[in-house]
């Protein structure tokens, strides 16, 4: 049992506060859901329960809290560690050991336990979390995903009751996340834990969810309940429950199978008329017979590493003005695609054009000029004092001049101009990608590569996303994007390209493509086959 | 693969070889010595698939005659004069001898011998060994090292990462100027993973077992063991009283050893892993062992040093004792455990099974 | 207080060039000042036994010890090392301990890595480690001078590193000198005195590192202007993050209003 009485908390030095006038209760052996906007101090709050606020990060509480009897604000991390296990968003810098075993051990021979019971400790550990056969490996040769069950698997390795877990599958792709999640669902049953989680993508824990904490971050307090109850009072809402509220359902769904029965038993208003979506089944025509030739052509394209090719006979065009959105599992050689047209990786065969140069001579600063590359982690491009300063160094690279290319406006497009002195690091994730995106369009290329874009981003950060590559067409720039998540394909994407094994096996319209890669289709497409539509909106606008 | 052969083993090894080979400046057996080390390096080479040759000869080439030279050139001493150097130079001027380049030449030995020695052990023992060996007391050290370890790969990942970031928005390595957008978001990277690594650390109870402040009186024992070795040292390097200053020295070194004990015991901890002790391990500190016998042979045959030797004043054939010669084949004792296959049941770090016996 | 133990292997260093013991001096210079360094170990590493300091100093001795790979590919004259830069820096902005440890593990760690492990580590990493011991000294005469975030602090710390570029190659060669030399150099002339030594040092220093370590004094002074400010900003931006702060916590069933 978590409890918290009016619980207020500011970081040193802020003048706002981050929680303000918190009550809540979170019964033993629930999974509960902390959900908000960013900066609404979900992380603070989950924090709270083990004691790393105040105890670690300075600042000022007030109010009671209790979990399974214990004070954390009182007892501090150390004491709480031995109840409490948390699990952080960043599989890299988790770990002080090497190897998965001494990982593990090393949280327990701080504790001075006996060898003996560190010896069955591990194994238990170990096995409950599926990673017997890897218990001797190096952390580094892991998955993310693997690397974060064995935090997982130090978390528990006090047996203790609680367990936090601060957006563990941000860094995943969902695969993995999947994975991840079904893990730790076993895991609360197997243990009897209390879990209490902050995630943004709440579709795939929602139905295993007891209690839903939503934060607003602008009034105090919180609201919680049980996931539907709250769902239907924020406007946080993955697909279904924003389909759902649209139709006026009464209770809402959380999963397809769920949604499939309700569309049968509410009725709705969709049956009666044309399955019309308001984006052509087809390419439309004016691309095809624009002839204007591509801003991008790849013709017979083979790479990779050391022996193996990973990706094979790859022929591609990308016209101005389109968005062009890349699919396909893990080691489809997506990336890679984007490294070659980047420069990064240089082809075995075959031969790439950009602006009809071909591409092979020249080097990566020089192609840059011409075509803007995001790549997963943008912190590697981020070092200078400020988000102008940032934009500035770009161009100074590239040898123009701030008169010929302003920066200012570049800034406004961004939506970061209020950002112009802050400290790029300091900033969030969504406005870290914002300058990094700057930093690497502020030559105005023809073609903007985005690998991954929404990797640790939560909704509100993906649609505005959304909204500015939209806008971004209306420069004529070709948009790339690498991605999982297909609601953002289905959100966004004149054009789909799907790849598997190194080659391309489909591209087309998104409704063509959709309709034939079964799982790997927005929750509408697969709602509603045959139909047309991708997403909500077009759903509810056919009405 | 690496040998199995347990660190102390190793340690032992090394520390035999190194006092032998300081303790002696006689050509013969120092290179009895170098060609012991060089075929221990050839064989682990080989038995752990690596691929980077072995730089010892050469290390010991550009050794012995950097050395071999600045002592010719610095001590104008010994009956063999090569030529002259005009005195009006400093220092240099004088006669150079034979015998100066010749003890240039063993010094350079030695120095070869002992890089070579640890070279081998560098080679075979895994870092995390080297780390778990440190006593409690430094458990914080130990701790940070094992931080530095596993970052290592990853800081240089970033660093390829880094690199291939800057290069997207035009970045180009013309000078040194250019580090600077690659070594900077590396810093600061690193800042931020220490602190989240930080975070990660204190949620899972890891500082009770730093909170150890020093107290005076620890602090007091400490400097007064260090001025008892400086003392120690300072008497012995007169020339009298020289049993007092080794007394001194001891006295020292054991308040340095009880000081670390102590704080030692402050801070509880069990560990995970433990290394078994196979025969070949004790055979290796046997062998290692049998060099001891070439310094204790003088109680037997009462020479004063055996193992000593001069070229000065005057150049002659050094002796060989082919006893002591046989000793320091006992440093051959690791070729015994390193194998090409390892079978399973020699595998060390067995932590899961309780029957083991462990050391 | 924490100075102390530095002047005792500065002493003892100072030393060797008196009659010596043939072949057992360096023998013994090791075991010195190995005793010293764990000493001095022990002492630094209570000063920083914090969580956020130990993970910290984990980070900065792997970035620095991967710059020391690079030191190999930099096509810069012997005597270059990247590594003081940190060093100097780190101990600058968190303090005298911290410094200390940051040189004496950076050194480890790197010997360790690249097999370089020998005889010399120790006095490798006590000296390194000295630099960042003293690195602080220079704070008293930045905000004696109120040279804060001015161009003059950055002068000052490099003219500090140009310093200890000589000295670190004279402190390394005091270390080497037994070894190669010899003491049988002397031994064969009974009483020098003090000062012939030191000649005789100089002369073997001069000959054997001086250019060497010019271009290292001359390698860390162009490291310094270069990269000296923005890695300073860095870290004292993160030193707030990371320093030990004062907890205010009112953990009672206060209602309403929160207790500073």
């Amino acid at each position: 049992m978590i409890r918290f009485q009016e619980v207020s908390f500011g970081y040193p030095g802020m003048d706002r506060l981050v929680l303000e006038e918190i009550t809540l209760s979170i019964p033993t052996g629930a999974l509960a859901l902390i959900a908000g906007p960013s900066g609404s101090g979900k992380s603070t709050l989950l924090r709270c329960v083990n004691g790393l606020v105040p105890h670690f990060s300075g600042g000022t509480l007030s109010g009671k809290i209790e979990a399974n009897g214990l004070n954390p604000a009182e007892l501090g991390p150390q004491s709480m560690s031995r109840h409490v296990g948390c699990v952080f968003q960043d599989p890299e810098s988790q770990f002080v050991m090497d190897q998965v075993e001494d990982e593990i051990a090393f949280t327990l021979e701080n504790a001075a336990l006996p060898r003996q019971i560190m010896v069955e400790r591990v194994k238990e550990v170990l096995d409950a979390l599926g990673l017997l056969h890897l218990r001797s490996r190096r952390l580094d040769s892991l998955s993310g995903g693997e690397r974060q069950r064995v935090a997982i698997a130090s978390a528990i390795a006090f047996q203790p009751s609680i367990l936090l877990l601060d957006e563990p599958t941000s860094q995943l792709d969902p695969e993995a996340a999947e994975d991840l999640l079904e893990h730790l669902v076993e895991l609360k049953e197997k243990l009897r834990l209390t879990i209490v989680l902050v995630e943004h993508r709440m579709e795939r824990i929602l139905p295993f969810t007891d209690l839903l904490i939503y934060l607003d971050g602008k009034t105090p307090g919180a609201i919680f309940g049980p996931p539907r109850e709250i769902l239907a009072q924020i406007p946080q809402n993955p697909p279904l429950i924003a389909l759902a509220k649209g139709l006026n359902w009464k209770t809402l769904p959380l999963t397809i199978e769920e949604a499939a029965r309700l569309l049968k038993s509410e009725g709705n208003n969709l049956s009666s008329y044309s399955p019309m979506s308001q984006r052509p089944a087809e390419l439309p025509d004016q691309l095809e017979s624009n002839k204007l030739p591509a801003v991008v052509e790849i013709r017979d394209l083979a790479a990779g590493y050391k022996r193996e090719n990973v990706i094979q006979d790859i022929d591609l065009d990308i016209f101005r003005g389109e968005t062009l959105v890349l699919i396909g599992p893990n080691g489809a050689g997506k990336s890679t695609l984007l490294r070659c047209l980047a420069g990064l990786t240089r082809p075995r065969q075959g031969s790439i054009r950009l602006l009809r140069r071909e591409i092979s001579e020249l080097e990566v600063a020089e192609i840059c000029t011409q075509l803007g590359y995001l790549p997963q982690d943008p912190n590697a491009l981020l070092f200078a004092d400020s988000v102008m300063e940032e934009f500035l160094i770009s161009l100074r690279n590239h040898g123009l001049s701030p008169q010929d290319y302003p920066p200012g406006e570049l800034l406004s497009h961004l939506g970061i101009a209020h950002l112009a002195d802050a400290y790029p690091r300091d900033l969030s994730a969504g406005e870290r990608q914002r300058t990094a995106m700057g930093a690497v369009t502020v030559t105005q290329p023809a073609v903007l590569l985005l690998d991954e874009p929404t990797r640790g981003l939560d909704y509100e950060a993906k649609i505005s996303l959304v909204e500015l590559i939209k806008s971004w067409k209306t420069n004529q720039m070709a948009v790339l994007v690498v991605t999982h998540d297909i609601e953002l394909a289905a959100m966004l994407a004149d054009r789909v390209v799907m790849m598997e094994a190194g080659k391309i096996i489909l591209d087309g319209s998104p409704q063509q493509v959709f309709s034939h890669t079964g799982p790997f289709a927005p929750q509408m497409a697969q709602l509603f086959p045959d139909r047309n539509w991708l997403t909500v909106s077009e759903v509810l606008s056919g009405q | 693969m690496t040998p199995q052969i347990h660190t102390w083993a190793w340690i032992t090894w090394l520390v035999s070889a190194t006092i032998l080979i300081s303790r002696t400046r006689n050509p013969l057996y120092l290179t009895l010595i170098f060609f012991v080390i060089y075929i221990l390096a050839v064989r682990l080479n080989r038995v752990m698939d690596n691929q980077r040759p072995i730089l010892i000869i050469r290390l010991a080439v550009s050794f012995i005659l950097f050395s071999a030279i600045l002592n010719a050139l610095f001590a104008h001493y010994g009956s063999t004069i090569l030529f002259h150097i005009p005195d009006a130079f400093p220092i240099i001027g004088g006669v150079i001898t034979l015998e100066g380049f010749i003890f240039g030449a063993i010094n350079g030995l030695v120095l070869a011998c002992i890089f070579g020695a640890f070279s081998v052990v560098s080679m075979a023992l895994p870092t995390r060994s080297i780390i778990r060996l440190l006593p409690r007391a430094y458990y914080p050290a130990a701790v940070v090292l094992s931080i530095a370890m596993t970052f290592l790969p990853s800081t240089l990942r970033q660093f390829n990462q880094i690199r291939e970031a800057q290069a997207v928005r035009g970045h180009r390595m013309r000078g040194i100027k250019d580090w600077l957008p690659l070594v900077m978001p590396l810093l600061i990277g690193g800042l931020e993973r220490a602190f989240n690594l930080s975070e990660s650390m204190t949620a899972r109870g890891f500082s009770s077992r730093l909170e150890v402040r020093p107290t005076a009186y620890r602090q007091v024992i400490a400097l007064i063991s260090l001025a008892a070795l400086l003392g120690g040292w300072l008497l012995r390097l007169q020339g009298e009283f020289r049993t007092a200053g080794a007394i001194l020295i001891f006295a020292g070194g054991a308040l340095i050893g009880w000081l670390i004990w102590r704080s030692g015991r402050a801070s509880p901890a069990t560990t995970y892993r433990r290394e078994r002790w196979f025969a070949t391990d004790s055979l290796i500190v046997l062998c290692a062992s049998l060099t001891w016998v070439a310094h204790f042979f003088p109680i037997f045959v009462s020479i004063t040093n055996p193992l000593s030797f001069s070229p000065y004043p005057s150049l002659a054939l050094p002796e060989f004792n082919p006893w002591i010669g046989l000793s320091i084949l006992g440093l051959l004792g690791p070729l015994v455990a390193m194998h090409q296959e390892v079978t399973p049941s020699l595998d060390r770090n067995i932590p899961a099974n309780p029957e083991t016996p462990a050391l | 207080m924490l100075l102390y133990p530095f002047l005792q292997p500065v002493l003892a260093n100072n030393q060797p060039p008196d009659l010596a013991r043939s072949a057992e001096m360096p023998l013994m210079i090791s075991v010195l000042v190995g005793l010293c360094l764990l000493v001095l170990i022990l002492e630094t590493q209570s000063r920083t036994a914090n969580t956020r300091l130990i993970a910290l100093l984990g980070v900065l001795v792997a970035i620095n010890s991967a710059l020391r790979f690079l030191e190999v590919g930099i096509p810069g004259p012997g005597g270059f090392s990247p590594i003081f830069v940190l060093i100097i820096l780190t101990g600058y902005v968190f303090g005298a301990s911290f410094g200390f440890l940051m040189g004496a593990l950076t050194m480890l760690v790197s010997a360790l890595i690249t097999g370089g492990v020998g005889p010399w580590l120790p006095g490798q990493m006590l000296a390194a480690g000295w630099i960042g011991l003293s690195a602080p000294l220079m704070r008293r005469v930045v905000v004696q001078f109120n040279w804060t975030d001015k161009p003059q602090e950055i002068y000052l710390l490099t003219a500090f590193s140009i310093l200890w570029g000589f000295a670190y190659g004279a402190i390394m060669n005091l270390w080497t000198w037994p070894f190669i030399v010899g003491p049988a150099g002397q031994s064969w002339m009974p009483g020098i005195g003090l000062g012939e030594v030191l000649r005789r040092y100089l002369a073997y220093y001069l000959i054997t590192s001086f250019v060497w370590d010019l271009m290292g004094a001359a390698g860390n002074a162009i490291l310094f202007l270069i990269f000296g400010r923005p890695i300073l900003r860095a870290l004292r931006r993160f030193h707030r993050r990371f320093s030990f702060r004062y907890i205010n916590v009112d953990v009672l069933e206060s209602p309403k209003g929160f207790v500073g």
